[in-house]
């Protein structure tokens, strides 16, 4: 291997809450490969931020990673000490958030925040520090880095502070970035500059992206693969182009015939019946058996198996219905 | 009485300003416009969507037809104007669905409690009958009686969101204006809910006036378009013609900027591009942006049918924008 800048495998997230225990991520396994864009796309509740905070160790103390291994460029990050974990954790993988506003110090000013993470990894010069700074804010789009660095963020569009985020993910030169629903407190123009700014970045530093969004659209603009969650477990993985055109897994199917697209005018469109459970609710071993209208008797008693439909198109489902098509 | 071209609502020369204290401590206060002289006429029965991005004045517009907000000009729904003393008679006539059915809901009343508040309000019915219209209401909207004594913690956000359209719906207005109504939910449970103003609209007889930023919802669900952007109207049209073939610049940028899952996203469906210059106070709004821009356009372009050339909203035709040198 050696490709790959991240390797999940049978990752858990559990959540102690009310003296019970809920998975809240249900041993998933995905990669990220070097320099590549990828995206996680569920809905609320599917537990796709949990993953990402699960790998920047953010992880409210109620809960935990319970099984599993989180390989990042070679090192298993349940297994490193805490101080070398430190040392990874913004440095050779950072993390942007939705709310640029509550992500940052309204206190501090911009160019102190941005070249915190430097300062704290000790090994920069002032001058230096500046310098990158400097680079990471132009770098990020802003018109004016150098008067962007003396302001506060109170004093910015919302567009403009999350550029900012961006700029504080990329001044370390990370080798992974992850994107916690950058986009979705933004205007679409706004949104269409940010998401080519991340298109930018990764082709110019080679930075991997990790994108989470439940927004396919968003995914499809910049994403290579993606993952689609669901309930905690990922129901179907592929190539974007594959998702989207040839979508196997119900759930998926559903996902995308709910988006009101040109061609849906006048039709109803084909939403999902019922609501995504909550996590402290059991679930069957398929998570979406009780909302799929083509589940049967299995569907409630065998966890549904890895399937490979092509290439990099894999699937967990019981219903197989490219097998139907070929008989 | 179903007379397809009786205006509902009638917005003319709407224009909001709010004061704006400034940055520092002795900055001296000036005036913000929100809304500049916005016309904008619905009629019976029909969607109308009203697309813009934040700040663009579009919810401002919306709660100044509902009477909460002071404004210049005239509004009138069903040919009625809001004033202190036929508050009554008014909000009878329209009602309104916002973003987030959690905070619209009161926590600590049941469902058909909610339900019934309008019609106690305007002292319609009794007790008895009240509670049959709410139980009917809620399987107009998709749920059933057995959620009648329940509470709103107890209901999922799309279960929420169809109590508060049912909630509007209890006294069949005349308008019923939807800010931003399926923006909180999820993908799976927003498509519920836009088929279920689609299915209502079909059985009951009203108009609405659909507040989204998303242009590919509005264009979804509604009859005609208008596209606000720095408080005015730069396009207005039948979906049709406004979505396949937008002429104004910003419609263009906005149709663009919108991630679509569909065969190769298009980015560069308009070609995406944006320009940065000064802009012209008394010029067109979108002057900084635009990358059409010419010296005309630092003079304020008024409405005009893009058809006839002519300035105004007449009734007559279909399509109308803001601009001096629209896309053709």
């Amino acid at each position: 291997m050696g490709e790959n800048i991240l390797e999940v495998k049978h990752m858990t997230v559990t959540l102690y809450e009310n003296g019970g225990e809920y998975k809240v991520v249900n041993r998933i396994s995905f990669t990220v490969g070097k320099g590549e864009i990828v995206g996680i796309v569920g809905e609320s509740g599917c537990g796709k931020s949990m993953t990402a905070l699960a790998l920047q160790d953010l992880l409210k103390n109620h809960i935990k990673v319970t099984e599993g291994s989180m390989m990042f460029d070679g090192k298993d990050l349940r297994k490193v000490s805490a101080a070398e974990r430190r040392e990874i954790n913004g440095n050779d993988m950072t993390m942007i958030f939705q709310e640029p506003m509550t992500s940052l110090n309204p206190l501090h000013r911009v160019g102190r925040q941005v070249g915190e993470v430097l300062l704290l990894h000790g090994k920069h010069s002032r001058e230096e520090i500046e310098q990158r700074t400097l680079e990471a804010l132009e770098m990020a789009g802003l018109p004016d880095p150098k008067k962007t660095m003396q302001m506060y963020p109170h004093e910015l569009s919302g567009g403009m502070r999350q550029r900012v985020m961006i700029a504080m993910g990329i001044i370390a030169r990370p080798k992974l970035l992850i994107a916690d629903e950058p986009t979705t407190a933004l205007d679409v123009t706004t949104q269409a500059h940010v998401l080519e700014l991340l298109q930018q970045i990764n082709r110019q530093t080679g930075t991997a992206v990790l994108l989470i969004s439940h927004d396919l659209g968003v995914i499809n603009r910049i994403c290579s693969r993606v993952l689609v969650m669901y309930a905690g477990k990922i129901v179907e993985q592929g190539r974007t182009e594959d998702i989207l055109r040839n979508p196997v897994h119900p759930y998926t199917k559903g996902l995308i015939a709910s988006i009101p697209t040109r061609r849906m005018k006048g039709a109803p469109l084909a939403s999902i019946p019922g609501r995504v459970p909550p996590v402290t609710e059991e679930k069957p071993p398929c998570p979406f058996a009780s909302r799929c209208d083509k589940a049967d008797k299995r569907c409630f008693t065998e966890y549904p198996g890895r399937k490979t439909i092509s290439d990099e198109h894999i699937l967990w489902c019981h219903i197989d219905e490219t097998k139907k098509k070929t008989v | 009485m179903n007379n397809k071209s009786e205006e509902i609502l009638e917005i003319s020369h709407v224009t909001n300003r709010y004061r704006d204290s400034g940055t520092g401590f002795f900055s001296r206060s000036k005036m913000t416009r929100v809304l500049n002289d916005v016309d904008l006429t619905i009629h019976r029965d029909e969607i109308f969507g009203l697309v813009g991005e934040s700040g663009c004045g579009k919810s401002t517009l919306g709660k100044a037809v509902l009477g909460l907000i002071p404004f210049d000009g005239q509004i009138k729904v069903a040919g009625m104007e809001y004033s202190r003393k036929n508050r009554q008679e008014f909000t009878r006539c329209v009602q309104a669905v916002f973003q987030d059915p959690l905070s619209s809901l009161n926590p600590r009343r049941t469902i058909a409690a909610t339900l019934e508040e309008p019609l106690l309000a305007h002292g319609i019915g009794t007790p008895e009958s009240r509670r049959a219209k709410a139980i009917e209401m809620l399987e107009l909207v998709g749920l059933d009686g057995s959620y009648a004594d329940r509470l709103p913690r107890e209901l999922s956000g799309g279960q929420r969101q169809r109590v508060c359209i049912g909630a509007a719906l209890m006294i069949d207005p005349e308008l019923v204006i939807a800010d931003e109504a399926t923006s909180a939910l999820d993908v799976s449970v927003g498509a519920q809910i836009l088929n279920l103003f689609q299915e209502i609209h079909d059985r009951k007889d009203f108009a609405m006036l659909f507040i989204s930023h998303n242009l590919n919802v509005v264009y979804y669900l509604c009859d005609r378009i208008a596209v606000m952007y720095r408080g005015s109207i730069v396009e207005q049209g039948d979906s049709e013609s406004l979505y396949n073939a937008p002429m104004h610049p910003y419609t263009r940028t906005l149709l663009s900027a919108i991630p679509e899952i569909e065969e190769g996203d298009e980015l560069s469906r308009y070609g995406y591009q944006e320009t940065r210059r000064e802009s012209a106070p008394d010029g067109c709004d979108f002057y900084h942006r635009c990358p059409f821009a010419t010296d005309q356009c630092r003079q304020r372009p008024e409405l005009t049918d893009v058809l006839t050339d002519k300035q105004g909203t007449e009734k007559s035709s279909e399509h109308f924008v803001r601009c001096w040198n629209p896309v053709r």
